[in-house]
Order: structure tokens, then C-alpha cells, then sequence
């Protein structure tokens, strides 16, 4: 598997979800922004995928299109074989839990829930595993992130490396098809981002999920599979 | 299964996120909860004590008054022979002509359990060198307890006494007292001219004041003597299975015997809208004490739902819908309800316990030295509801505005 911009994907790769012409106005009236002119992309099974560009061109409102968080002007959305751009609020969301993971800039642990309760949290509404079963996996994710020990300890009573570690168990805890990561080690120091980027690396590629990463980082941008550029709403280059 | 209770989960961390608020809410519930249970027992209590009292002083209904038929009539029941006037305008005469007649015919209700003749007039009482006026009840003893609580209402000397002495006198206690009379002691009645030597076999208590400061009872045939009145009595006092009926009862019997038939509903009409008024009003005045823990409980969720817009954000982005949203919300304010109406209800059948054993004297309308309850679930029901309703609008609105937070809007705002 070749490291660096503009790989092909592997033979054998299967799409997981698609963006196609996507369009995207936010604000209203004299105000109103044409943030993305025509988007798109293809994710695959086991390849990470970044955007880099510059601040306000677009990346984080493409991001939450794919993640179903928003929905699209204009274009279409393909995933689990169903085209979502603009589907309701409940399908969404339900297609979210089942095969969307997130990790934001701030990690939106549940201060009140252990480490191991709030990776439960996805896992408890997807409702496929019994409770004890649940356990089992948030602790294993834990250990996979290096915080097996933790796994009792209150989310607000972790380093922000750590907390952003449960994140990135937390956004794999439903096995989801694709991982979403909008500047995930934005507010992390050289260290920290070093070791959440490869963790995200790592079980992306060992589990076979397709992963977005936005980042200003050029250095772990270049250490993906596939590097977009993005600039006024567009990918360039 | 699962989802449900993970909803209820995350309820009460974000409830425990916010104890303080949360317990002075829950405080005012309780209060308010108890406070209206204990004012309707007693509001209730007194109410039902003099019910009991009037019942058992005047009984539930009374025929007197014949009607006079003024147009023309017809038979009420097929084969019993009364008939029932077709005419609004009718005239009243006074008293029972045939009291034996009107006494089988109403005891043929089967809602009457017993009926008794009463013989009413004025008269002046004489005794210890005092004198004062009264009015004299002649009765058949045996009869009037069927529609009385006069045997429960003696205070000193006893029924058998009177029983035994045809010019026997029950005397009330107020009566009594201002003549400085006691058991045994002769008095003098003087009525329509002629005196008439009495003795007293006993002192009555009811606790209404009127009834006790001018009502003596005497045997009938003495009553008759003394008022000069041979035939006919002033009324029939009737005793029903239900006297809750008795209002429909008094018009049927009116309708079939043609005598002016009076419920004890009709009766006590002024102190009975008291009594309700009274435990209206306290019902809405302690009804804001829930109400304002209410607001209290409004004004805490929407606080939490400021304070973890971000939770609800990342909630929804993982999957969790509105409508678990709002159900995270409402969980938090039927927690804080349910908890507030079950200690409510504990507390309030204590306090109500502890009330009934306060001493407090009470003579007037009845007669009590104690506080009254009454022991009713409705009040507890009543008490829940409305506190359910209160408290369920109050989270409903929070709820609403956190199920409909866009996650994306949101998670927008927190990111460079
Ligand atoms: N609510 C909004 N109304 C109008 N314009 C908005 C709104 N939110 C974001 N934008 C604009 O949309 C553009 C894209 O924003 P974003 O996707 O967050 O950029 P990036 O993540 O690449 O920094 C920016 O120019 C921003 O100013
Ligand atoms: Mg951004």
C-alpha cells in the first residue's frame, strides 16, 4: 500500500460512501455563502482520505454533508447503498449511529460517564450487543487507545490527549463503515496529535474502515492514502 | 429495552449535574403536594364532620308542608293510588294533616330506612326561678332514634330515664346551662296558656349551637297536651340508605305523596357552599406553591439544556433521535415529579396523622375537640395530577428546544 498524495485505491476496495456534485449555500439573504461549488469524492473500504486547505474554504461543511449531520443543496450522498443528501432528520441519524463515526476538534466526551459508559453511549442506542458485551468492547477499545486502565475514570478527569483518545474509541464503537475527523488533533500538542493521528491510522486500516481527515497538519495529511486540496469550495490540483 | 433505559441514564447524570436546583424544586413539590393534601383533609374533614353532625341532628330529608292541588291530576305509579300535580303553581299548607297515612306512604320508598313524627311548637321554659324560651319536640322515642344520633348526643342522665317518665324533658346543653339545670331537676313549660310540670331525665349535646340552646324534646303525647295540637304532626323526619340521594329522593316523594320534601343538601344549601369554598380556595392557593416549584423546575432545565448543548450535540451525531432528546428531558422532570408525589403523599399522610391529634375546641356548627380529617385518596389523586400536569408542561418546553438543536449548527460553532 503506497503512502502519499494521489494514491489509487487498491484493487479490490470497496466504495463505501460517495459525494456527488455536492452543493452547499449556508447563511440567508444578502449574506448567503456558495461554500461548495460542486463536490466530489469517493471513500473506500481501508484507505484514509485528508483535506487540507485553507481556514473557511469549505472542509468542515463538506465533512458534516458526509456525516449526514446536514444536508445538501444540491448533489447527492451515497451510502449503504442509499442516497441521503437530503434525507430526513431520523433516517439520518439512525444511518449515523449504524455507520458514521465522528472525532472533533473538542471531544465532547459526557463529562458525567466514565470513559468506558460514554464509548457505551453509541453502542447502547445501536442496541446489538447486551450490556455486559458492551462493556467488554468499550474496555477492549480502550485498550486498543492505550487507556485500558482508565476505563473507570470520569471523562473530565482525563489529560486532553487522553479524552481525545476515548473520542477516537467512541467514534469506532459501532464498527461504523466511515470515521469523520474534522481537525482532531487541532488542540493537541506535537506528541499527542502524533499518537491520536496514528491510532486513527492504525485501526482504520486494521479494521477496514474508510476514514476523512481534515487537518492543517501537512505532515500527517501527507501520511494518508489520499491528500484532497481544497480551496473555495472546490478541490483543486 | 435497552435505549429506553440508557435515556433515563443520561437523565439523571444531567439531573445530578444540577443537584441544588434540582432539590429545591423537588422541595417545593413535596410541600406542595403535601400542603394540598393535608388542607383538603382537613377543609374535608370538617366538611364530612358536620355533615355527619347535621345528619344526625336533623336527618336527611324532612316531609312537611301538605301541597294543596290547585289543577288537575294524575296517578304517579300505577296501582299505589297517589297522584302528582300537573300544575306549577301550587300553595303550601302548613304541617302534616294524617301523619300515619304520610308515614306509610314514605316508608314505602326503598331508599327510606326509617321515619319519624315530630311534633314542633314554642313555649316558655321555667326553672331555678329563671326563664327562658324554647321550643319543644314531641317524639316517639324509639322511633326518632331510627333517624337520629340522639342516643350518641347525651351527656349527662341517660335515654332510659326519659324512656320511662312520660313527662320526662331532654334538655340541650346551652339551655341547660343557662338555666343551671341539672338531671332530675323539674321545670315548667308554659304553652298556648296552660303550664305543664316536666322533670329532666337528661342534658344533649349536638355541638350546633342552635339546636342546643332552645330544642327540648319531649314524648308525644306530652307535646300534644302541652301545644294543644290532638292531630297531625309538623313533619316527617326520614333516614336514607344513601344520603347522598337525597335530594332525588325528596323530589319523588314529593311528586308521590304531595307534601313539601326538603333534602339535607337543600337544608344546609349556605354552609355546605362555605365548606366548598373553603376547600376551593385552599386547593388553588396551595396549588401555586406547586406552581411556582414548577416555574422553578422550568427555569433549572432550561439551564441544562444551555449548559450540555454540546452532550445533546455529540448525542445526536452519534445517533441518538429528537425524540430521545426529549425524552432525555422529560425523564429528568418525571423523576423530580414522581420522587415529589410519592414524599408528598408520605408526608402528607403523616402531617395528617399529627394533625388529627391536635386538641382544638369547636362548638358552633358541631362539636370536636380535636382537628378533623378526612382520610379521602381522591385528595392524594388530585394532589398528583396536578402536580403531573404542572410539572410535565414545565419540562415539555425544555425538552422541545433541546430536541430541536441542530447537532451540526452546534458543533459548528465549536470548532476554529
Ligand atoms: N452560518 C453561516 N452563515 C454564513 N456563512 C457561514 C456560516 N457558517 C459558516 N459559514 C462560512 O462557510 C464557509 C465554510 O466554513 P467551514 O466549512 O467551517 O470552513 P473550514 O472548515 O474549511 O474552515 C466559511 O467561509 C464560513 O465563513
Ligand atoms: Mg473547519
Amino acid at each position: 500500500m503506497s503512502v502519499g498524495s494521489e494514491a489509487s485505491p487498491p484493487a479490490g476496495s470497496r466504495s463505501v460512501l460517495q459525494g456527488k456534485g455536492i452543493h452547499k449555500y449556508l447563511g440567508s439573504g444578502e449574506r448567503q455563502v456558495h461554500v461548495l461549488r460542486g463536490v466530489s469524492l469517493d471513500l473506500r473500504e481501508g484507505r484514509m482520505v485528508s483535506i487540507v486547505g485553507p481556514s473557511g474554504c469549505g472542509k468542515s461543511t463538506l465533512l458534516y454533508l458526509l456525516g449526514l449531520l446536514d444536508r445538501v443543496d444540491g448533489g447527492e450522498i451515497h451510502l449503504a447503498d442509499r442516497e441521503m443528501g437530503a434525507a430526513g432528520d431520523y433516517q439520518r441519524t439512525q444511518l449515523r449511529n449504524e455507520h458514521i463515526g465522528f472525532v472533533f476538534q473538542f471531544h465532547f466526551l459526557l463529562a458525567e460517564f466514565t470513559a468506558a459508559e460514554n464509548l457505551m453511549l453509541p453502542m447502547r442506542k445501536l442496541a446489538r450487543w447486551g450490556e455486559e458485551e458492551m462493556h467488554e468492547r468499550a474496555v477492549e477499545l480502550l485498550r486498543e487507545v492505550g487507556l485500558a486502565e482508565k476505563s473507570e475514570r470520569r471523562a473530565n478527569q482525563l489529560s486532553g490527549g487522553e479524552q481525545q483518545r476515548v473520542a477516537v474509541a467512541r467514534a469506532l464503537a459501532n464498527e461504523p463503515s466511515v470515521v469523520f475527523a474534522d481537525e482532531p488533533t487541532g488542540n493537541l500538542d506535537v506528541k499527542n496529535s502524533s499518537m491520536v493521528f496514528d491510532l486513527l491510522n492504525r485501526l482504520c486500516h486494521e479494521r477496514g474502515q474508510a476514514a476523512l481527515l481534515v487537518t492543517h497538519n501537512q505532515n500527517l495529511a501527507g501520511r494518508c492514502d489520499e491528500v484532497l486540496t481544497m480551496q473555495d469550495g472546490l478541490f483543486v490540483g | 429495552m435497552a435505549r429506553k433505559s440508557t435515556n433515563f441514564l443520561i437523565a439523571l447524570r444531567f439531573l445530578l449535574s444540577r443537584k441544588r436546583a434540582m432539590l429545591m424544586s423537588l422541595a417545593g413539590i413535596v410541600f406542595g403536594v403535601t400542603f394540598f393534601i393535608v388542607t383538603q383533609a382537613q377543609t374535608s374533614g370538617f366538611e364530612q364532620f358536620f355533615i355527619r353532625t347535621m345528619l344526625g341532628v336533623n336527618g336527611a330529608l324532612r316531609v312537611e308542608d301538605r301541597i294543596q292541588q290547585t289543577m288537575r291530576s294524575m296517578e304517579a305509579e300505577r296501582g299505589t293510588g297517589f297522584a302528582i300535580s300537573m300544575d306549577d303553581s301550587v300553595e303550601y299548607i302548613e304541617g302534616v294533616e294524617h301523619p300515619d297515612e304520610l308515614e306509610s306512604a314514605v316508608a314505602r320508598f326503598r331508599e327510606v330506612v326509617s321515619v319519624a313524627q315530630v311534633l314542633r311548637g314554642s313555649a316558655e321554659i321555667k326553672g331555678n326561678f329563671r326563664e327562658m324560651f324554647c321550643k319543644p319536640y314531641g317524639i316517639n322515642l324509639e322511633q326518632f332514634l331510627g333517624v337520629s344520633d340522639l342516643d350518641e348526643q347525651i351527656l349527662y342522665g341517660d335515654l332510659d330515664r326519659f324512656r320511662n317518665n312520660p313527662q320526662g324533658l331532654l334538655v340541650g346543653i346551652k339551655l341547660a346551662q343557662r338555666l343551671q339545670l341539672e338531671v332530675g331537676d323539674p321545670v315548667l313549660l308554659e304553652a298556648a296558656g296552660s303550664n305543664e310540670r316536666f322533670r329532666v331525665s337528661g342534658i344533649y349535646e349536638t355541638g350546633i349551637e342552635q339546636v342546643d340552646k332552645e330544642r327540648v324534646f319531649l314524648h308525644m303525647p306530652a307535646a300534644r297536651t302541652l301545644l294543644k295540637k290532638p292531630f297531625g304532626v309538623s313533619y316527617l323526619q326520614v333516614n336514607l340508605l344513601d344520603h347522598e340521594r337525597a335530594p332525588e329522593v325528596a323530589e319523588r316523594i314529593e311528586r308521590v305523596v304531595m307534601h313539601g320534601s326538603m333534602s339535607w343538601q337543600e337544608r344546609e344549601k349556605t354552609w355546605l357552599q362555605v365548606f366548598r369554598a373553603l376547600r376551593v380556595s385552599s386547593a388553588i392557593t396551595v396549588s401555586s406553591i406547586i406552581l411556582i416549584s414548577g416555574l422553578g423546575m422550568f427555569n433549572t432545565l432550561v439551564m441544562i439544556v444551555m449548559e450540555k448543548t454540546k452532550e445533546i450535540a455529540i448525542l445526536r451525531s452519534m445517533g441518538y433521535q429528537q425524540r430521545d432528546v426529549r425524552r432525555i428531558f422529560l425523564w429528568q422532570g418525571f423523576t423530580v415529579l414522581s420522587l415529589g408525589v410519592v414524599l408528598g403523599c408520605i408526608l402528607a399522610a403523616g402531617a395528617t396523622y399529627a394533625i388529627s391529634r391536635l386538641p382544638i375546641r369547636i362548638r358552633g356548627i358541631f362539636s370536636t375537640d380535636s382537628f378533623v380529617v378526612h382520610w379521602s385518596w381522591t385528595h392524594y389523586v388530585a394532589a398528583a395530577l396536578i402536580a403531573t400536569v404542572i410539572v410535565m408542561v414545565a419540562s415539555y418546553f425544555p425538552a422541545r428546544r433541546a430536541a430541536r438543536l441542530e447537532p451540526g449548527d452546534i458543533i459548528r460553532g465549536t470548532s476554529g
